[in-house]
């Protein structure tokens, strides 16, 4: 018989103790697991869409409000930037492309986003069914200088895969004016929308928006200028709310994100740096409850030591015996460790089991509310993760495995039952 | 053969050092069948526990079919006791969470052979247990579970099998079959038995009877 059906054979003899034991250990990895799976999937997920551009532009305020607002579709507009802006970086030389996008419309919590049609190549979406708008930032510098708007009388939207769930291809709904989740009040009743496409999924924010041409977008009823908003400034409805920016390999990147920064009416924000800066901010309450799993799954490995030393009394006799059928003291101590390392590998695959559910389970609403799709399945991380827990529950089991080696096995054989 | 030369062994209680055997020679031939006799404490499962290598005299050698186990390392006692030695107890010390087979299994698991299943489902048979492999200790009865301890010893095919009164447990008419089965057993395969017993009628039955008390 080999030892590993031996120390099978031994956890099953206290199939109560084995379960409980292990169970705390799964509760200590799922936590640790779930809290990482997490985490690394929203970093991952944001700096997926940080990478669209090297530069979001827009009206001075907070840079990450900036580019939470602009790129990931959350919280509130900062207010717009002049047009002419897009029209200057258009006639830089160091700027590669740029994409003009204006916020400020939603549906059932759905961001509508007026954009160029550029933004779907430049940021890898593909449409998967029906067809994308054309309309290009050309197209829209062009208008503009002419000094019209030709909006569809229906306007033409691509909406992200997520969104797909409560509107289908062909359907048309009427965008409101706010970005407040709830939505409902001010509807535009003045531009009918229909779906003409459906973007693929990417596992980004990107998954919950609504795209439609920003000449469009300006052409809503809401949208077009007033006396008081004609002055310009932040609140110009034909203003931009920000746009992205790519510049040209070289020293153009540094003097670009300066000139923008040291005008009055923009900010040039680097959306990696702010992703970072988000998760430096958040990366507290990570850490703390990454130590707070740590610390569960130290008890429970503790656990697993105390379980095991617990028996090594009521088992003497059984090691004897094996000693006296010919064991070595290093094949009871190997027995006893692996017996631990067993019961901790049970835990942790259940804890990634769990963990695996758990992230299942919630990864409907952490897209709904970030777009950041979280993978159920383990990856390398979790793995390694789990044969840390049992290499830990393996030393734990040096403690009682020790006591086991030094079993006199004359001495316990002797004692009747 | 086996031959113990000298050999001393001491217990240390309280400080206080107790000679519990002094044995100047001692042999016991292959396939000799012998009793050991004498009152409790008198050093009967000492003299066990010394052959089968599971406790060193101070002094002196034990040899088993030339190999003196007193100068193994330990590792190579235990691999030794392993391969030659099969042990039995008087509460039969079979471990509950394992089946009958399981356990005759146990006692093939330590010797680096690979395991002969037909062999231990032939010795299953051949002691009656072929219903009862699967069976736990605690769903077998007295003699059942004395016949398992009994297949545990042999299963490795020892030269010599160490049994410590092993039918004390049991009533005089399952303790003689059990002896019957282990002396036929032993006659059969040519296996040295060595027997400590306070059963004067069972140690008549052997080939010799020795008297622990005269090695004090």
């Amino acid at each position: 018989m080999r030892l590993s059906r031996i120390v099978t054979r031994n956890l099953r003899r206290r199939p109560l103790a084995t379960v409980l034991t292990s169970f705390s250990v799964a509760l200590g990895v799922a936590l640790f697991s779930t809290v990482g799976a997490v985490r690394r999937a929203s970093e991952e997920g944001f700096q997926r869409s940080a990478a669209i551009c090297d530069l979001v532009v827009g009206p001075k305020g907070s840079s990450l409000e900036l580019v939470l607002n602009s790129l990931y579709h959350m919280g509130q507009s900062q207010g717009n930037i002049p047009f002419s802006v897009l029209q200057s970086l258009n006639e830089r030389p160091g700027v590669e492309w740029t994409i003009p996008s204006a916020v400020g419309d939603s549906y059932r919590g759905y961001r509508v986003v007026g954009v160029t049609d550029e933004l779907f190549s430049r940021a890898g979406l593909s449409v998967q069914n029906g067809e994308s708008f054309s309309f290009s930032t050309e197209d829209l510098i062009r208008e503009r200088t002419e000094g019209h708007h030709d909006g569809h009388e229906v306007t033409p939207a691509v909406i992200g895969s997520l969104v797909a769930k409560d509107l289908s291809l062909g359907a048309e709904f009427f965008p409101s004016h706010n970005l407040r989740e709830e939505g409902g009040a001010e509807e535009h009743h003045d531009s009918p929308t229909k779906v003409i496409g459906e973007l693929a999924a990417t596992g980004t924010p990107m998954d919950r928006a609504i795209f439609i041409p920003l000449s469009d977008f300006y052409a809503i009823d809401g949208h077009k200028p007033t006396k008081e908003s004609s002055a310009g400034g932040t609140r110009d409805p034909l203003g931009l709310s920000s746009i992205f920016l790519r510049t040209k390999p070289g020293f153009h990147h540094i003097r670009i994100w300066r000139d923008l920064n040291d005008r009055l009416d923009t900010q040039a924000a680097r959306p990696a740096d702010q992703v970072r800066k988000l998760f430096e901010i958040i990366g507290g309450v990570d850490r703390a409850l990454r130590l707070v799993a740590a610390l569960v799954m130290a008890v429970a490995l503790i656990g697993v030591l105390v379980a095991i030393y617990n028996t090594m009394g009521a088992r003497k006799k059984e090691f004897a015996i094996l000693r006296a059928l010919g064991a070595g003291r290093q094949t009871v101590l190997a027995m006893v460790v692996a017996e631990s390392a067993g019961l901790a590998a049970f835990g942790g695959l259940m804890g990634l089991f769990f963990a695996g559910a758990g992230t299942w389970a919630a990864s409907g609403y952490l897209q709904t509310q970030t777009g950041v799709l979280v993978s159920a399945i383990p990856g390398l991380s979790e793995l390694q993760l789990l044969l840390g827990v049992i290499i830990v529950g393996g030393l734990a089991g040096l403690v009682p495995a020790l006591s086991a080696y030094r079993t006199e096995a004359a001495k316990h054989l002797a004692s009747t039952n | 053969m086996i031959r113990l030369s000298q050999v001393r062994k001491t217990f240390q209680r309280e400080g206080v050092a107790l000679p519990v055997l002094s044995i100047d020679e001692l042999q016991i031939l292959a396939g000799e069948r012998v009793a050991l006799v004498g009152a409790s404490g008198s050093g009967k499962t000492t003299l066990l526990n010394l052959v089968s290598g599971l406790v060193l005299p101070e002094s002196g050698s034990i040899e088993i079919d030339g190999t003196d186990i007193c100068q193994l390392s330990e590792h190579a006692r235990d691999r030794f006791r392993a391969d030659n030695c099969g042990c039995m107890f008087q509460s039969f010390h079979l471990l509950d969470g394992f089946s009958a087979l399981e356990n005759i299994e146990l006692g093939a698991s330590f010797t680096g052979r690979k395991p002969d299943r037909e062999h231990v489902l032939e010795l299953l048979e051949s002691l009656g247990l072929s219903d009862r492999a699967e069976h736990y200790p605690s769903q077998l009865s007295v003699g059942q579970q004395a016949r398992v301890a009994l297949a545990r010893a042999l299963v490795n095919r020892p030269k010599v099998v160490l049994a410590d009164e092993p039918t004390g447990a049991l009533d005089p008419q399952t303790s003689d079959s059990i002896f019957d089965l282990l002396l036929t057993t032993a006659e059969n395969e040519s296996i040295t038995v060595i027997c400590a017993t306070h059963n004067e009628s069972l140690a008549s039955r052997l080939d010799r009877t020795l008297r622990v008390e005269d090695w004090k």
